[in-house]
């Protein structure tokens, strides 16, 4: 086995602190923005509402935050990295019916993904109309100029400015927390809030305080976000950063309450947003700017995660070819120009909709507590039966979340109304997934395999047949077999049916996906000396398949270990070049028509065919793009039409043949 | 790839190994037969442990080597794992009861 790439360790060190502030932090950090904007609402202000609120934004923060993602869930990483898919790749083979939550999981991270830019955009932005004349200001062309802005440079990636986002980042929380700091100054005793007391109280006795849970919902929906880029971070930087930023949030929070309260008991919030209301009045322009710029970093972390977890669907078939292209050489950075552009149009249709942040905040966090409840079932599982806790206490640890995560679940149903367009959206995106999931399932069900050594002496006398014509010097199959003796059969129906294909040597590359993320080694075997050779290429789930690319390393890796005898057999080069003659052979399935399907796995191979010409060729999915390939066309035939009525007329006699 | 630790898999390192394939089969319904399975299927070969659970059955003259003629039409049939009895291979006597 030999590796391609070597893992890095976790290091902490200031600058890797400032990075997890600049990625991690953007979605929970700017909600200081909203929150208690959202609670108030229209509400007359009392002490029970602020205090109450208040205390349990802090025990969300606490229980939903601190114990479940930064405790819990941070535990789950996979070999560093995080997020829904990474979960499901460490427990997929504790049972098949995880990649149910799984789907729905991604589904609701993504769709209410489309919500974060513009509503941190707009809270931002929206703080100008605070300022004398600019009362009137139309905001919605701003916000729509900014997310344009921010879409349209995805593609240059985030080299340049990455490095000012923890720097920004830093300097916001520090603002937060001096802003509210100053307020708590002014009345100490706001401190009391920290009493979970006050928050099962303000549960019990505030008329319908359980709906307002929605909006306090809305201070913990970045969560799930410090989880899905615990691979860019490390969980031990997301931890010690999250004691800052935690402190920092309470603190604001506490500040904006305090403002709250000084407006007196029984008066209204009359459209002002307590959070730009604690700022000076010199202080509010440059307060203003830090807010849009954190907002826009909160942003560009969505859309990158957007596309991590795109880029892993499709590497754990969830997800159909896309093009994915890596605008810088920073680990990790891709950019997914189709899913770019289901993003912008989504916040676009957003913004346009919605129109102001208020509005916004109504429809904001439902799907989130459904991708939380997924994790949910996928953590208790990945406690269960990877770290071999206890079963009493997975259940109770995951009952206990589900119950929070529940009763949040409900507080949100309201917001279903608002937000009734996002259905479709999802709907979209959950059949999406779960028509490739399903049907290549179908599919590999359908994939014969046969014994490869059977054919390797037939192989081998083709080879040396001068009867027929030589094809290339080297033909490279791709295979999904994973057993070194096995292939599919429709590739030894290539070589031998109709055109014999004639080779020097015949290869048959596997890319095996590991539950690793960015596994990268291979292993080589012979099975006719420098004649049939198979080789099986491990790359993890995070990994691009550069098929392409490391076949050429292997094969220079096999020369020069003296292991593979290019130059006695001659390779193909000839007097105009240098190069060995590679020919690849991609075999695309089409769905025959002489198909008889039952109606679900008719509609879900007709869906996956469909979706399967929308995504990439396959040449190009394996980054075969610059090489000779050859693709053929094999019908996919899941039950054959095998009984036919067909009658033989002659017309002299009236004779008639029966099939 | 690992196989699942069944009668089937004992089988199919013998079938792995053996040169001459020639095999009787007698199905549960009490038909026997006598040929060479050419392939097979998984039920899902992309989970840790796949089991096989059909094979693609020729009888001895069969000249194709995948089972399939010109047009790409089936030669032989699928049998399923599940309705086979008794596997013998005629030449070396092992035989396998499932």
């Amino acid at each position: 086995m030999v590796e391609l790439k070597e893992s890095s360790k976790e290091k902490i060190s200031g600058s890797t602190l400032l990075v997890a502030l600049g990625i991690i932090y953007g979605d929970i950090g700017t909600s200081p923005l909203y929150v208690l904007k959202a609670i108030v609402g229209e509400k007359p202000i009392s002490e029970l509402l602020l205090y109450g609120s208040l205390s349990c934004i802090i025990w969300t923060l606490t229980l939903q935050t601190t114990i479940k993602y930064i405790w819990f869930t941070l535990k789950a990483d996979n070999h560093g990295e995080g997020g829904v898919f990474s979960l499901y790749a460490l427990v997929r083979n504790n049972g098949k019916w995880l990649a149910i939550p799984t789907i729905i999981g991604a589904t609701t991270l993504l769709a209410d993904g489309i919500l974060t830019p513009p509503i941190s955009v707009a809270s931002a932005v929206e703080g100008l109309t605070i300022l004398n004349g600019m009362q009137e200001l139309q905001t919605v062309p701003i916000v729509l100029l900014l997310l344009t802005g921010l879409f349209f440079f995805q593609r240059y990636g985030t080299k340049k400015v990455g490095s000012t986002f923890g720097p920004v980042m830093l300097f916001w929380f520090l603002m937060l927390f001096i802003l509210g700091f100053n307020q708590i100054l002014l009345h100490p005793t706001i401190l009391q809030a920290i009493n979970p007391l006050l928050a099962v109280d303000f549960l019990r006795s505030y008329p319908s305080a359980l709906w307002l849970l929605g909006a306090v919902f809305l201070a913990t929906t970045g969560a799930e976000a410090l989880y899905s880029d615990l691979g860019h971070c490390g969980r031990k930087n997301i931890r010690i950063t999250w004691v800052g930023v935690k402190l920092c949030l309470v603190t604001n929070y506490m500040g904006q309450a305090v403002w709250l309260l000084n407006l007196g008991e029984g008066n209204y919030l009359h459209g002002m947003n307590p959070f730009f209301q604690i700022m000076p009045q010199w202080f509010l322009i440059p307060g203003i700017i830090i807010a849009t710029i954190a907002t826009i970093i909160a942003s560009q972390a969505m859309i990158s995660g957007s596309y991590t977890l795109i880029n892993e669907a499709m590497n754990l078939n969830f997800w159909p070819r896309v093009s994915v292209r890596q605008p810088t050489e920073l680990k990790g950075q891709i950019y997914i120009p189709s899913i770019n552009m289901l993003l912008w149009i989504g916040c676009v249709l957003m913004i346009l909709y919605f129109k102001t942040s208020s509005h916004m905040e109504a429809a904001y966090g439902f799907s989130i507590t459904i991708t939380m409840l997924m994790t949910t079932i996928l953590l208790a599982y990945y406690l269960y039966y990877k770290q071999k806790m206890n079963y009493l206490l997975v259940l109770f640890i995951a009952l206990s979340f589900i119950f929070i995560e529940g009763t949040f679940f409900i507080a949100n149903i309201a917001k279903i109304k608002e937000r009734w367009m996002f259905l479709f959206f999802e709907l979209f995106i959950f059949l999406t997934m779960y028509i490739w999931y399903k049907a290549r399932k179908i599919n590999n069900r359908f994939t014969k395999f046969v014994d490869l050594g059977k054919y390797v002496h037939k192989i081998k006398e083709l080879s040396t047949d001068e009867a027929i014509p030589k094809l290339a010097t080297h033909l490279i199959y791709l295979t999904k077999a994973n057993s070194r003796h096995e292939i599919e059969e429709k590739i030894i129906n290539s070589i031998f049916s109709r055109k014999p294909k004639r080779a020097d040597v015949y290869w048959f590359v596997h890319i095996h996906r590991t539950e690793e993320p960015f596994t990268l080694n291979y292993s080589v075997s012979e099975l006719v000396d420098d004649k049939v050779i198979k080789i099986t290429i491990n790359a993890g789930f995070r990994i691009q398949p550069k098929t392409e690319l490391y076949f050429k390393k292997i094969v220079q890796e096999l020369v020069e270990d003296r292991k593979l005898n290019l130059h006695v057999r001659g390779d193909g080069s000839t007097k105009y070049n240098d190069e060995p003659d590679f020919k690849f052979i991609v075999i695309e399935k089409f769905l025959s028509i002489e198909n008889e399907f039952a109606l679900k796995e008719g509609i879900l191979l007709s869906s996956y065919f469909y979706l399967k010409r929308l995504g990439l060729s396959d040449e190009k999915a394996f980054g075969l793009e610059k090489s000779d390939v050859l693709v053929e066309q094999v019908p996919l035939l899941f039950q054959q039409a095998n009984t036919v009525m067909l009658v033989k007329n002659i017309s002299d006699e009236n004779e008639h043949v029966t099939l | 790839m690992k196989m699942s630790t069944s009668p089937c898999e004992k089988f199919y390192n013998q079938w792995v190994s053996q040169k001459s394939k020639t095999l009787e089969i007698r199905l549960k319904n009490g038909s026997s037969m006598i040929g060479k399975f050419v392939s097979h299927y998984y039920t899902d070969e992309t989970m840790d442990v796949p089991t096989i659970d059909r094979w693609h059955f020729v009888n001895d003259q069969c000249k194709s080597p995948v089972g399939i003629d010109a047009f790409g039409y089936l030669i032989g049939e699928i049998i399923f794992q599940k309705n086979i009895r008794s596997i013998k291979f005629l030449d070396s006597s092992f035989e396998i009861k499932f």
